[in-house]
Order: structure tokens, then sequence, then C-alpha cells
């Protein structure tokens, strides 16, 4: 389990954390959205210690990671940004990572080169943006980590490539109950692949849930019943949103889907549905219920 | 060890720097290319004087401190490229391996590529010097070789250091020479403002070895040379010093470490920013200031300051200190912010001033009378009895015993004491030095210690002191000594092998000789210059022969290099030397005689034409014609025209021409010939002949009373000047 205590890292007179709090359990994928200068990185960068934090702790299974080489041989980091040996192919790459990496496996970087179609003998100074990830990818996923760190994960894949990777992923955690947290600038990308997801800003985070609980447990409701009524007719039930038009209303529900369906039909409404949400709404009512503009903590993501 | 090293990050850091180890290993090896080179050659032309020579440690350390210095920056620059790019270093700083372990894994592989390097250098040098069976001081190129090891950790450990603290690669250059040079550079200046305020005084290097001596610390100190040319050789590098091996190599580890507490602390989010640390960029700032400024101290130490080259030196260092911190910041903010501080380098720099002074004066404190020595020991002289110095600075054997020959004759003691004294009321009084000479002397004092120091003595207590030591036997013997072990041997004009030989016959000779007559031997070749009226060409001891039998070798690390003469004293080795001068160069020789004895009768009007003719050891008695008047040619030594010469000389060629080759010392005469061009003839030849003619005693007779050397046309040629070798 990956521990944050009160984490903070200022860079200079900018606190890219503050203060931050998470616990990330084993064998799940959990993922992190936020704008630019949210911390998303610098939270990745401290978790695998590359960081030293200037307050609080980051742990891993109970152990400080800086510095510390037997947790940090348990975890790998994909950066946002990519690194490679100069004029170096996939295989000196790969002879680099089994130098350090004691679980670095061959086979797997021989079954994950021939899954991603790449010539382990090619220069990568020469592959596309997407084709370096995926090398970086293939690289972090046979050294067989426990925990796996991806920043910006998806950034250059092409979908084909990204289900790739998202398969790929699922099967680390499921067979080896691998962790994996993972940054989007994209919520619908993180949407079918997280088990938990956290919403950072201004170095801390805001909003962090399980996203089955989170779509569950939200739901939006249309609802009309003969003559006048208005919010108060649901008492009982926690609304984070409440809109009328004419005499059908739209209600963003928080509670239990059954319980509250139950609760609306004996009522006696002319008119029940009750309609999906995306993760983006989701997100848009919790944040509004916590006070958060939505399109300021996310504003890129939702244009 | 597993705390400090990590065998995978090791392996991974060598593979890295493979390429760089290989081809760095290449040129310097290439350099080997050289050696051999000039060694085949010169054991081809057999008349290379300097392949009679040993190299000394400066020759020999040359190649590799360019290695250690080059290759040292480029191993660390490219092992800590990721250093300076964030994206690069958080790659690097994400590996499970702890910094403490990144730093000496990295450390461990570079200073095993640079000692592949280095090794391989010397064992194929090594090879060079054996195969050819060159002159060569394996022991003294074994230390030179560890210095050079040493120098390796040590610049490795200034680099990775400045890499530690700073965060550009511009930074990284500027800290490395910062951490590796300014130190001993400092210190080394701080030598010299010592020595120009107390020349030949009581100052002396050797008494500060630690701080200021360049052998501590030789790879940061290649200006060591320059301090020995300050020193008027009163100083020279030392590459066998065992204490300043292990001074280096303290130094070196305290670099290394302080390193890797650097590299402990550095953040990786440091990188792509010139350094954290304001103390640091100060320093940096403060040290490119500063050499401009000494320039100044110095020349004001001189009186030679002048009011333009101030303003000008000020003017320039104060550019340079806000150039580097603009450049390294890239905020002209901060260099406005940093011109106050500048003071801090006139401070530092006027400190010279006064240091010195104060140094001088504590060491003008220290008491040397008869009852407090013990004895001493001449390490050093300016001239006279004790200065024999080789080929190229090298000690003569016989200098090298007497250093370590402890002087402890009442008188000696005595007049050391009163020179001392005069000295030390000269730095008191702040007096002119006057006349003398100096020595270096080690003082063996009464209380177990010792004391360095440069003295100026009189003439007259030089002269005693040179008397009294002429009596020391073990001064005396050492003097006389013919140099024991192996050795190397250089005969002007022989093989190898001739001179190996000549060599066996003349130690025999040498050692049956009485004391007198060696000392004789070896006087001759000690850099005393003969006057015309001294020597007598016809002289067969002194100067009939000038050839000399040069002996290289070596006591422990040390060179000497010494020549013993040739001449009527060892017979032996006199006719063998003759004898196989003659069978080499005698039908060539003759046949120049005879080609100026035509000129002479066909009235030398040829065109652009040039001989000489050397007699004995001597003189030279130059021929020429040239189209461009008969001034213009301008030389040393007596000049003729053929036409207009005295009909005595062309008496004295045709003499010489109709002479034949002798096998006799007794009557030979050495004349050497030299045509440099004949127009007419259209000849030249590329070097001179040395041939031994015999002459009966009326022709030799005749050419003394002859004696062209002095009645040559003076007032036709000219321009003649005395007819001295110099």
């Amino acid at each position: 389990m990956i521990t944050a205590k009160d984490l903070t890292k200022k860079f200079d007179s900018f606190t890219a954390l503050n203060a931050l709090n998470c616990k990330i359990p084993e064998g799940c994928i959990y993922g992190m959205v936020g704008s630019n200068g949210a911390g998303k990185s610098t939270l990745l960068r401290l978790v695998s210690g590359i960081y030293k934090a200037d307050g609080g702790s980051v742990e891993i299974d109970g152990e400080n990671v800086y510095d510390n080489p037997k947790i940090k041989g348990r975890l790998v980091f994909v950066p946002d940004e990519l690194y490679f040996l100069p004029r170096a192919s996939l295989l000196r790459m790969a002879k680099l990572y089994s130098s350090i990496y004691e679980r670095f496996s061959y086979d797997r970087f021989k079954e994950l080169t021939a899954a991603f179609r790449l010539d382990p003998n090619a220069n990568i100074g020469t592959f596309s943006k997407g084709m370096k990830r995926q090398a970086a990818t293939i690289l972090a996923l046979s050294c067989k980590a426990d925990y796996i760190l991806f920043d910006e994960t998806f950034d250059g894949l092409d979908p084909v490539m990204r289900n790739l990777v998202k398969n790929l992923l699922y099967n680390d955690v499921m067979e080896r109950n691998a962790t994996a947290v993972i940054t989007s600038h994209s919520l619908r990308e993180l949407e079918d692949t997280c088990d938990q997801l956290s919403l950072l800003h201004k170095g801390g985070i805001i909003f962090e849930s399980d996203i089955g609980n989170l779509k569950t447990s939200l739901f939006k409701v249309q609802v009309a019943f003969e003559g006048e009524y208005d919010r108060s007719r649901f008492e009982g039930i926690e609304m984070l949103s409440f809109v009328k038009h004419g005499s059908v209303a739209s209600i963003i529900i928080r509670g239990d889907r059954e319980e509250t369906t139950a609760k609306i039909k004996a009522m006696q409404p002319i008119l029940f549905e009750i309609l999906p949400l995306s993760l983006e709404e989701v997100f848009v009512y919790e944040m509004g219920a916590l006070g958060y503009e939505f399109s300021d903590v996310l504003k890129q993501e939702v244009e | 060890m597993n705390k400090i090293f990590h065998k995978g990050y090791f392996s991974e850091m060598f593979r890295q720097l493979k390429v760089i180890g290989i081809v760095a290993a290449i040129i310097l090896m290439a350099s080997n290319f050289t050696t051999a080179v000039s060694a085949l050659m010169s054991f081809a032309s057999e008349t290379g004087v300097l392949a009679n020579r040993i190299p000394g440690g400066f020759e020999l350390a040359m190649p590799m401190m360019m290695y250690v210095y080059l290759s040292g920056l480029v191993f660390t620059f490219v092992a800590y490229n990721w250093l300076n790019r964030r994206a690069y270093s958080d790659f690097y700083h994400a590996l499970p391996v702890t910094r403490k372990q990144m730093y000496y894994s990295t450390f461990l592989a570079i200073i095993i590529w640079m000692a592949i390097g280095l090794t391989a250098y010397s064992i194929v040098h090594s090879l060079i010097y054996l195969i050819f069976d060159l002159p060569f001081n394996y022991l003294l190129f074994f230390c030179v070789y560890v210095n050079m090891l040493i120098g390796a950790i040590e610049v490795v450990g200034a680099v990775s250091l400045a890499c530690a603290i700073s965060g550009t690669r511009f930074v990284n250059l500027f800290a490395s020479i910062v951490i590796l040079f300014v130190p001993r550079f400092l210190l080394s200046v701080m030598s010299v403002f010592i020595e120009t305020d107390a020349p030949y005084m009581l100052s002396s290097i050797a008494s500060y070895s630690l701080f200021f001596d360049p052998s501590y610390n030789i790879i940061a100190t290649p200006y060591g040379s320059i301090v020995q040319m300050i020193s008027n050789g009163a100083y020279t590098v030392n590459y066998a010093k065992i204490p300043a091996m292990i001074w280096s190599l303290c130094w070196s580890v305290l670099l290394v470490f302080l390193g890797g507490i650097a590299f402990n602390k550095r953040a990786s989010e440091t990188a792509g920013i010139p350094t954290k640390s304001k103390l640091f960029q100060t320093v940096v700032r403060t040290a490119i200031g500063l050499p401009l400024l000494l320039l100044l101290m110095y020349l004001i130490v001189n009186e030679e300051a002048t009011l333009v080259a101030g303003v000008f030196l000020v003017l320039f260092s104060f550019i340079f200190y806000c150039l580097y911190e603009l450049i390294s910041t890239k905020s002209p903010k901060k260099m406005v912010k940093a011109m106050p501080l500048y003071f801090v380098c006139v401070g530092i720099a006027l400190l010279y001033l006064v240091i010195p002074k104060l140094i001088i004066k504590a060491e003008s404190t220290v008491k040397v009378d008869e009852n407090r020595t013990k004895g001493f020991y001449v390490l050093k002289t300016e001239n006279g009895f004790f200065s024999e110095f080789g080929l190229g600075g090298d000690q003569t054997y016989s200098s090298i015993k007497k250093e370590k020959i402890r002087i402890t004759d009442d008188k000696a003691i005595e007049i050391l004491c009163k020179a001392y004294d005069r000295n030390v009321s000269m730095i008191n009084k702040n007096s002119d030095t006057g006349s003398g000479m100096w020595l270096t002397v080690k003082i063996d004092r009464t209380n177990g210690t010792d004391i360095v120091r440069n003295i100026l003595f009189s003439e007259s207590e030089y002269n005693t002191l040179s008397q009294l030591l002429e009596k020391n036997e073990d001064y005396y013997k050492a003097g006389i000594a013919f140099p024991p072990g192996h050795k190397y041997f250089f005969v002007n004009g022989l093989t190898r092998q001739e001179a190996r030989k000549l060599a066996a016959v003349y130690e025999e000779e040498f050692a049956s000789l009485d004391d007198a007559k060696k000392l004789m031997l070896k006087s001759n070749m000690s850099g005393y210059i003969f006057g015309i009226d001294s020597v007598d060409p016809f002289e067969v001891s002194t100067g009939r022969f000038n050839m000399t039998l040069q002996v290289s070798g070596c006591v422990g690390a040390k060179n000497f290099n010494e020549s013993f003469a040739i001449n009527n004293f060892t017979p032996k080795s006199l006719k063998m030397y003759i004898d196989i001068i003659n069978q080499r160069n005698g039908d060539e020789g003759l046949k120049m005689l005879d080609e100026l004895k035509a000129w002479f009768e066909t009235g030398g009007d040829n065109g652009s034409s040039e001989y000489y003719v050397d007699i004995g050891n001597v003189t030279n008695v130059y021929f020429y014609d040239t189209n461009y008047g008969v001034n213009s040619f301008s030389g040393n030594n007596s000049k003729l025209l053929p036409k207009d010469a005295d009909p005595e000389v062309y008496e004295m060629i045709k003499m010489l021409a109709n002479a034949e080759l002798s096998d006799d010392p007794e009557n030979a005469l050495q004349v050497t010939v030299y045509v440099s061009w004949h127009k007419e003839k259209n000849i030249s030849y590329s070097s001179e002949k040395v041939i031994y003619l015999k002459l009966s005693d009326e022709d030799l007779s005749r050419i003394r009373d002859l004696d062209v050397l002095r009645r040559v046309n003076f007032d036709k040629v000219g321009d003649y000047t005395d007819p001295v070798l110099d």
C-alpha cells in the first residue's frame, strides 16, 4: 500500500504539494487527474523516490521510499518526459534495466516487444513519440514491479495501443496483484481503466473515490408529479442538484440506487427514469457539492 | 561495500563509458607512436644527443597528465550527463540504487577506465624503451604512473564534486577548474610572491613543501615548471616524493568524499539550475576575477605597475567577474547584485602584498647558529664547484652523491651561520641582496628538526666553502666518481654498440687513473667555458679533442647525466674513437678538404659557396663566397674569403688536404670539415665530417706557427669575434 501523509513539496516559493494525504491500496489501478501544476507528476516523483519530501512522508508498505533501493526495486516509474540512452536500442535499454532491476524478465521483454511489434535492435531515437512511449512501457512492464507508476500513460498512443497497454495493466494487476498508479488529463481515459480515482488541485487531493461506487452512488433521476412540487418533496434523499423545467425535475442523487428508487416510486410519480452519468458528470456534481467549480479544477479536461 | 557499491549500476556505467574509454586509451597509446618514431630516428641517426638523456619526470608525465585532465573531464561529464537535465535526472533517480551507490559505482567505473588507459599506455611506453634499449628510468616512470593514477582520482573527484554542486555544463566546467586548480594556484602564486620579495634570501619553496611545493598535488600544478623557472632552478618538481604522493592521495580522496556528500544531498530537481549554493557561485566568480588582480599585485611588488596597466587589469578582471555571473545565471539582475562582492577579489589580491612579507618575517625569526646546527647538506647551487648539471638540467651522478653528504666541518658551519645571519639582517633592514652566490641548504638542527633555506653567500664565503668541501674526502670522492650500475652511453658519431664498447674500455682506464686526472676528465666537461688564452688547440689534453663520453643513468628515481672527456689521459679510448671515426668519415673528409683546396686554387670565385674547418676543440675558420657581398654573412666566428685570405691559410689547407688519416692520438689533429653548399659542383653535405689527420711534427708545428686563428685577415673580415666556443 502506498501511503502519503501530510506530504509537502516545494520548489522555491512554489508549493507543488501541500500536506497531501492519500492511501493507494494494493492490487488496484489508481488514477489521478488534475490540471497542469495540480501536483500529479510531483506526487508520482515523490512516490517513486525521485524527490525528497519537504514535509510529511510517503511510504510503500510502511517503508520510506526516498533513497531506499529495496522499495524502489519493487516499483517502476514511467515519466511524462521519457529518457533513453543516446542512440540506444530497446535491447540496450533492457540491458540497463536488467542490470538494475532484479526482477527484470527478458522473456516478458520479448513477449512485449512482439506484442507492440517493435524492433528491439532499432535505435529508439528514430521512433515516433508513440513508439517511444510503447518502448518505455515495455521496459517498465518487463521489470515485473509491484508498483507501476505511469505519468501521462496514454499520451501519444493510438487507440489500439492504448487498449493494449490497458490490457497489460489489467493482467499485471490481476495476475501479480500489482498496483498501478496512472495520471492523465483525460477523465474518459481513466474511466474504464481505474478502480479508484482522485482529483488533484493546487497540491492537494480534493476528491478521491472508488470508481464503481462513484458511478453507482451518484445517479441522475428525471421525475414528474401531478400538481406543483419542489425539492422539499424529496426530503431524506441526498440531492447534489435539483433542476425543474415545467413539471419535470432533473435530480442528481447520491445514495443507494434501489433504496432511492423505492422511495421515489412510493411518491407515485407520473414519470420516473434513472439516467446514467458519465464520469465527467459525476465529477462535476461531486466537485460542485464540495464547493469547487469543476471547470476551474479540471478546465482542460472539460475543454 | 554494498552501501556504496551497486554491481549492476557499476557495470551499466562501465558499459556507458566503454566507447570513450577505448577511444581515449587508443589516443593516449597513439602518443607512444611519436616516442617510438623519435626513438627510431634517433637510433638511426646516431647523433641525437637528447637520445642519451633519460626522460625527466615532467616529460614522462606530460602525455599522461593531458590524458588525465581531458579524459577525467570527459568521462565524468558523460557519466553525469543526466544530472543537468530534469527528465534525465528523474530517470536515474528513480532507479533502485542509492545515491551513494550511484556516486561511488560511477566513480569506480570512471577510474577503472582511466586506469586501463594509463596502464596500457605505460606498458607500451616502457616496452618501447625496453625494446630499443633507450635511456629510461623505470622507477621514475612508475612513480609518474602512480602520480597520474592519483591525479585521475583527483580530477574525477573534482569534476564529480563540481557536477554535484552545479546543474549546468557551463558551471560544471568552471566549478571543476576552480576546485582542481584554484587552491594550488593561489598557493603557488603566493610562493612566487615570496620568492619575488626575498630572492636568494631565506625563503625557499622547499621549506613550505606541503602548501607551496608543486611536487605536492602534482596533477593540479602543471605550472610547477613555471615555479621552477621563477625560482631560478632552486626548485625542481619531484615525481618520486612519497609524502607528496600521500598528500595528493589524501586530497584526492577528500575531493571524492566531498563529491559523495554533495551528490547524496543533491536534489533531482536542481538539474538545469546553475547552482543552488550562493557561496559556491561567489567562490567561482571570485576565482575568475582574481588572476588579473594578482598579476597587478605582482607588478606592484616588482615596482613595474603603471596606471594604465592597473586600470586595464582591474577593468578586465571586473568584466570577467561580471560576465561569468551573467552567463551562468542568465540574469542581469543577479549580475548587478553580485557587483559589490567584487571587493572580495580585491581583498584577497591585497593579501598577496601582506602575507609574503609576514611569512618571510616569520621565517627570519628562526635562529641558526653554531650551537644549534649539527650540520648541513647542499641541495642546490648557483655556480662553481658544486654546479654539475648535465643535459637538460639533469643532475650529475656526483651532485646526487654530494647532496646526501652532511657537512659537519666547524669552519663550514661557521660560514653558513654567518651568511644566514647576514641574510636575516638584510631582510630586517629590507636592504638590497647585493652580490654573491646562493645555495639551497638543508640545515640539520640540534633539536632534531631541519630547515631548508636559500642562502646568499658572499664571494669569499663561497670560495672558502668550496675549498673546504674540496678537502672533504667524501665530497672529493663523490666529485670523481664514475657512476656504477646500469648506464647508457653516448659518444658523438658512434653507434650505440660502439659507444658501449668504448665505454667499457674508458671505464677501465678511468678506474686506473689518479684522482687528479679523474677530476680533470670530469671538470673539463662540467660546463666550464675555456677561454682562448687558457686552451691551446694543439694541446692533446685540452684543446685538440672535444669528444666526450656521456653517461646517463639513475640513482633511484633520480636521473643523472654526466660527461667525461676522452683525451690523452685515456689513450686506449681515444685511439678506439679515432679509429672508428676515421674509418667512417676518412674518405669523405679528405675529399672535402681536396675540394676546398681546389676552390682556393681556382680563386674561389664560383658563386655562393660556404665551407668551414674546425681545428681541434676551439677554432672555427669559415671560407665563404657569396653574391650578396662580403659582409652579408653573419656568424660568430672568424670568416675568410679565399681570394682575400692570407696565403698562409691556403698553405694550411694544402697541408691538411695532403695529410693522411691518423691512427695515433699523439700525432692526430682533429679536423672538422663542413661544406654547406658548393654551387659550381652542385654539392651539399648534410652533416659535418670529423676526421683525425696524421701530421708530422714539422707540419703540426708549421700550422701552429701559422696560427691561423690569430692571423687571419681580420681587417678584411670585418666582424671578427673571438673564436671562443659558445
